[in-house]
């Protein structure tokens, strides 16, 4: 199974939900995460992990670029589940993989700069399901503020209401920085031995996001 | 519906893919947002970081296992500003792209 991870902006954190998700993935199923973008962090991740957590469960780790449709054919058959982190722009990467992605998860952050991005994402995904109609899409807030007071990810959920392509995920992913220092230490906030209220809501963020994905699986 | 033929799909596909919405050449700075012009200056600064620890990796292996050496031509010279952390996990990535280019030459399976 091949879940691409898309964006037309960086910054909306696709390498932090691509690391947790595959790490998530990891501790049933055998998986490779493909870093598609040049800016390697997903890469670095996983170089970070192999160096001072080889007992973690495994996340295979592979860079491709350009053209990847050919690349995760192949390779969809060799790993049970293939997450692809894709550059943060409308980008050959990102189509490609949108061709043979069986789910595709639109990260966007509760702004308006992000969501001025969804009107012509939704252009994008709705080309490519004339090629890949089986695809599902997903749309994810992240980077949501912690602060109750904050209505914005309320806002950005009636917002995407207008593109039925892209239903939203019920979990919010939230600005932690539980998230950020994992992600240097190669770790998944599912991993971490921070016993924080933020850590643990994390982590519950990550588990609902596998289970409304996979249905629990 | 008309039935796709294969190579109706084909071009479809390879114009989907056409399609996409790139404009990154120096040249066209001034048709950029903000946040495109600032994302720009991010994956430059991040290629640059994979050339800078493919270059430290080489001049690395000159030195073959004394580190003690490696690090006293270091200090003599401007990558002594680089934090040693710093530097070595530049290193580790190139490493890292080293590896994983020499499994693709070969053919190895991933």
């Amino acid at each position: 199974m091949i879940i691409l991870i898309a964006s037309q902006k960086g910054g909306a954190g696709k390498t932090t939900i691509a690391t947790n998700l595959a790490a998530k993935i990891a501790t049933n199923y055998d998986v490779l995460l493909l870093d598609a973008d040049r800016q390697p962090s997903a890469t670095e991740w996983c170089v970070e992990r192999k160096s001072n957590y080889p007992d973690r469960p495994r996340v295979h780790c592979v860079q491709r670029y350009d053209d990847i449709e050919d690349t995760l054919d192949d390779l969809k058959d060799r790993y049970a589940y293939i997450v692809v982190d894709s550059p943060g722009r409308d980008s050959i990467e990102m189509r490609t993989a949108m061709l043979v992605a069986d789910i595709v998860i639109i990260p966007a952050r509760p702004s308006q700069t992000d969501l001025n991005t969804i009107p012509a994402v939704s252009r994008i995904i709705n080309q490519s399901k004339k090629i890949n109609p089986s695809v599902k899409i997903f749309g994810l807030l992240t980077m949501a503020s912690t602060n109750s007071q904050v209505k914005e990810a309320k806002e950005a959920a009636e917002f995407f209401s207008d593109f039925p392509s892209i239903p939203l995920l019920d979990v919010v992913i939230s600005d932690r920085k539980i998230y950020r220092d994992n992600m240097s230490e190669g770790l998944s906030v599912i991993e971490t031995g921070n016993l924080s209220g933020s850590a643990t809501k994390a982590k519950e963020e990550i588990e609902s996001l596998y289970k409304e994905i996979f249905g629990g699986n | 519906m008309a039935i796709k033929r294969s190579k109706d799909v084909e071009a479809l596909k390879q114009q989907f893919i056409n399609n996409v919405d790139v404009d990154t050449s120096l040249n066209n700075l001034t048709k950029l947002s903000n946040d495109q012009l600032v994302d720009q200056f991010v994956s430059i600064s991040q290629q640059a970081a994979l050339f800078q620890g493919r270059i430290l990796s080489e001049l690395r292996t000159r030195f073959g296992n004394d580190d003690r050496k490696f690090g006293e031509y270091i200090s003599t010279t401007i990558l002594s500003d680089i934090p040693s952390h710093t530097r070595t996990r530049l290193m580790n990535l190139a490493v890292f792209f080293e590896r994983e280019l020499l499994k693709q030459k070969r053919g190895y399976p991933i």
